[in-house]
């Protein structure tokens, strides 16, 4: 038996996948070639001039307790930031800048109040969620940031020629032009027997055919390789594109050739990224960015206690 | 002082690093820059009081990336895979808070690029009453000294420091001396200032009143924008050692045939003036115990010489001539067991004498050519500055050390002389020697350092400015140094620039030494915290012969002029018709 290390820390969470209940899953394989004729594909479309990529950090500053009429209601102060990278590779202006960032602070809980804030010089908005778990709010402050992130995106305005990377599953971000989900753990595991072959046998740089899932949302998917991993899923990445009639198969075909064009180029390395090669370079720099952004915890953890 | 400026802001005040009300750090705009020697200003609120202006001078700056964390990330960023972002920060050292109020500027503070009002507060050139133009700073605008630390009035003395060849150590000592004597910071009393140079490499500084051809309108435009008008010295005279074996004491100087005079010591003066114990000169020969037969023989000479007509003597009897004569004579009387003690003293031991006799054998043929008693008489010999010219240049390049040092001793020591009898510090008397190790250095003693340390601790209140220059301050007497207001560094050699003797250096300044390009000096004067940076015009006055226009007009008059037409006559002699 052969044990290969996942690189991937169980904290970095898929809260989309997690949700999803296995038994509704249906899988169409037959979208761009015959499941009996699945095989490692390669690209050979021009890469895009430019990539955008689209992720957000969040970071939970402190738990609060909100008192409301005497009882203590439990909430979480978290702040949170989303960016867009734009990685620009045409050949005479190659360069990687933050083409926008948002951070917010929020203070999430199911107290009623819309006035309500904390920190004296930093200020925590009121987030009302209607449950009181732990989980709960932590799933709040995730949403918040999935919203903020199609925000950003939205910012960016990609053209015809972009490549739109969302960092995580598609779900609520379906609707950008040219964006494709970018899904770096593998939770579920959608294939088996000859398509999960394929999968092992896929080289850097090259992808499975496009398929369908259908779960209480329907999206096209694919599989690719990155160089830099190890063992039989080491550096596989799932991609996600939208499945909607606006959408025709060739242009979600394009999209996965295009993606298998240019993502291997930005698979970071081992030595620098617990998470390579998944962790792709330039989002690893976008968060080390927003994170900076996030501003410091402790300072942060003195506003929130100062009274 | 604070100004009506166009507010030129080149970045704010950064927090990542210490800000002090010494050495501040900038995070510089995307859209602006700062480089070396820019002069910058922030102003910051106190509360309570006026607002503090804190002005000071870039000494370092550096560009990184933000948000590379591997020295390989340079290649992903540039590959446009990982968003970084290129910053520039600058150093600024502080050159004066003003009201002194010296609380450090705040990160966030707006720096602004200093011009007009600012830049000369910063600076302190809004206090300098009397200004030298010293050349311009990197950016371009004029830099200058304050004239108060030049001319005694409240300090004296500069010292150059560099290596030879690159520093350009004597082309700045006269081109100081240029600005000095042709701008308006002294005044009037230019007219009668005198300067006196040692030429001691090359015949670089016998042309200075021959105008520079290569100077084109660039270079002219220069002199313009710093108040001067570039021009050769008007006023020079050349003095160099007689040829050696010439027995009409021409010259020996190729460059110029016209507007030279040789120097030289009559046999009779050389007696009178006690000039035997520059002879031995050389701190090696101080540390003998001859000296005291040194010092008793020019006693002797002193009282026995009586001077002849034609600058020989008449000594003990014996009529002597040359300076040969004058050894031979010495020998003799020092080797005779009768006649040694009158000369010698009696105290003193025959090995003593032999050694003195030894080195006062091997001194003929270096200052045989400097003390003559066998050339016309009345003629214009003696190396100094009572005459009108108001430069003065004193070759010593073709001759040997012990003359070298025979020659700097004696011509020092009559200067000195002539400005403490005068009893006057005004008018001013520079005076430029290169190799002042070589002259006053750190170990020993001789009496040529025991004048220039006089120079040094004395010359302020006398008028008398010593212009040094050394490859090595380091090796120069502490003292001398230690008594210059201004000090000024060329390119230096590695090992020398880590000496304390430059701490007066900025640390980036040490570093950019080590580069400075000719033409290119750090000067630190007493009333700037931060030595500046200066580039100084090229000169106006010739260099070398290819250089050199046509000679001036004074210096077309021809040797024999400067002797007495009168004296080759007899008495007696009728007018001939």
């Amino acid at each position: 038996m052969k044990v290969t290390v996942s690189a991937w820390d169980p904290g970095y969470s898929e809260s989309s996948d997690r949700i999803t209940d296995p038994n509704k899953t249906r899988l169409n394989l037959d979208v761009e070639v015959d499941s009996g004729e699945w095989r490692p594909m390669k690209a050979t479309v021009p890469p895009p001039s430019r990539v955008l990529l689209v992720d957000g950090v969040r970071r939970l500053d402190a738990r609060v307790d909100i008192d409301v009429d005497g009882q203590p209601s439990p909430g979480l102060c978290a702040s949170y930031a989303a960016g867009v990278v734009v990685c620009d590779l045409a050949a005479h202006s190659r360069s990687a800048a933050i083409a926008a960032s948002r951070v917010e602070r929020g203070l999430f809980s199911a107290a009623a109040q819309q006035d309500l804030s904390a920190g004296l010089t930093v200020s925590y908005r009121a987030r009302r969620v209607h449950t009181t778990e732990p989980n709960d709010l932590v799933n709040a402050v995730q949403e918040r940031l999935t919203r903020l992130e199609i925000d950003v995106a939205g910012e960016a305005d990609p053209t015809e020629d972009d490549l739109l990377v969302i960092d995580g599953a598609l779900r609520h971000r379906a609707h950008l032009p040219r964006a494709v989900g970018f899904v770096k753990s593998h939770h579920r595991r959608y294939l088996s027997g000859l398509q999960a072959d394929v999968v092992h046998r896929l080289e850097p740089g090259q992808r499975t055919p496009v398929f369908e899932i259908g779960t209480n949302w329907r999206r096209h998917s694919w599989y690719l390789r990155l160089p830099g991993g190890s063992g039989a899923w080491g550096g596989v990445a799932r991609l996600e594109a939208p499945s909607t009639e606006d959408l025709a198969i060739d242009e979600v075909v394009r999209l996965a050739d295009t993606s298998t064009v240019v993502l291997p180029g930005l698979a970071s390395s081992a030595h620098k990224d617990p998470r390579a090669p998944q962790n792709l370079t330039p989002i690893a720099g976008l968060e080390r960015m927003l994170r900076a952004k996030l501003g410091d915890p402790r300072l942060l953890l003195r506003n929130l206690r100062s009274r | 002082m604070m100004v009506g400026m166009a507010e030129d802001v080149v970045g704010r005040v950064l927090g990542t690093e210490d800000a002090t009300p010494l050495t501040y750090w900038v995070a510089i705009a995307p859209d602006a820059y700062l480089q070396l020697d820019d002069v910058v200003v922030t102003r910051r609120q106190v509360a309570g009081r006026d607002p503090v202006t804190v002005s000071g001078v870039v000494t370092a700056v550096r560009s990184r990336h933000e948000g590379a964390q591997f020295d390989s990330d340079v290649f992903a960023i540039s590959d446009g895979h990982l968003p970084a972002q290129v910053q520039e920060a600058a150093e600024v050292t502080v050159t004066r808070v003003d009201p002194e109020v010296f609380v450090p500027p705040r990160p966030g503070d707006a720096v602004i690029r200093a011009a007009g009002e600012a830049r000369d507060a910063a600076l302190y050139f809004d206090q300098m009453t009397r200004q030298v133009p010293l050349g311009f700073s990197r950016d371009g605008e004029p830099v200058f000294l304050n004239a108060d630390f030049l001319d005694g009035t409240r300090g004296a003395h500069v010292s150059i420091s560099g290596i030879s060849g690159v520093a350009t150590k004597t082309s700045f000592a006269t081109w100081l001396l240029y600005s000095l004597l042709h701008s308006s910071a002294i005044g009037p009393e230019a007219v009668n200032t005198k300067a006196l140079i040692f030429n001691v490499k090359g015949e670089d500084l016998l042309l200075l009143d021959h105008e520079n051809t290569r100077l084109d309108s660039s270079m002219r435009d220069a002199y313009q924008r710093l108040g001067l008008s570039a021009k050769a010295f008007t006023s020079v005279t050349v003095m160099a050692p007689p040829r050696a074996g010439d027995r009409n004491g021409v010259p020996d100087v190729a460059c110029r045939s016209t507007g030279v005079e040789s120097f030289y010591w009559t046999i009779a003066q050389f007696c009178a003036d006690r000039l035997l114990p520059f002879v031995f000169a050389d701190a090696d020969d101080e540390r003998q115990q001859y000296t005291m037969v040194v010092h008793q023989v020019t006693a002797k000479l002193a009282r026995e010489a009586k001077p002849k007509e034609d600058g020989g003597a008449v000594i003990d009897g014996q009529l002597v001539s040359t300076y040969s004569d004058l050894v031979d004579l010495l020998c003799d009387r020092l080797s005779d067991d009768e006649t040694r003690g009158v000369w010698a003293g009696t105290a003193v031991g025959l090995g003593t004498v032999n050694a003195f006799i030894r080195r006062l054998i091997s001194s003929t043929r270096d200052i045989g050519r400097l003390v003559r008693g066998d050339l016309p008489p009345r003629r214009v010999h003696g190396v100094g500055t009572d005459h009108d010219a108001q430069v003065t240049v004193v070759d010593l390049h073709n001759l040997p050390d012990r003359a070298q040092r025979f020659v700097v001793g004696v011509t020092l020591r009559g200067e000195f002389e002539r400005k403490e009898k005068a009893g006057t510090a005004r008018p001013l008397q520079f005076v430029v020697l290169d190799e002042l190790n070589k002259y006053a250095p750190k170990d020993g003693t001789s009496p040529i350092k025991e004048i220039l340390l006089d120079i040094a601790e004395r010359g302020r209140s006398l008028g008398v400015i010593l212009i040094g220059a050394q490859q090595t301050a380091s090796e120069v007497e502490r003292r001398i140094a230690a008594n210059s207001a201004i000090r000024v560094v060329g390119r230096l050699d590695p090992a020398e620039a880590n000496r304390p003797e430059y701490g007066f250096l900025a640390t980036g300044q040490r570093q950019r030494a080590l580069m400075a390009k000719p033409g290119t000096m750090f000067v630190a004067q007493p009333e700037l915290p931060v030595p500046l940076v200066v580039n100084f015009p090229f000169p106006a006055w010739a260099t070398r012969p290819q250089e050199a226009g046509a000679p001036p007009s004074s210096a077309l008059r021809s040797v024999t002029q400067t002797v007495d037409p009168f004296a080759l006559a007899e008495d007696d002699d009728d007018i001939p018709f």
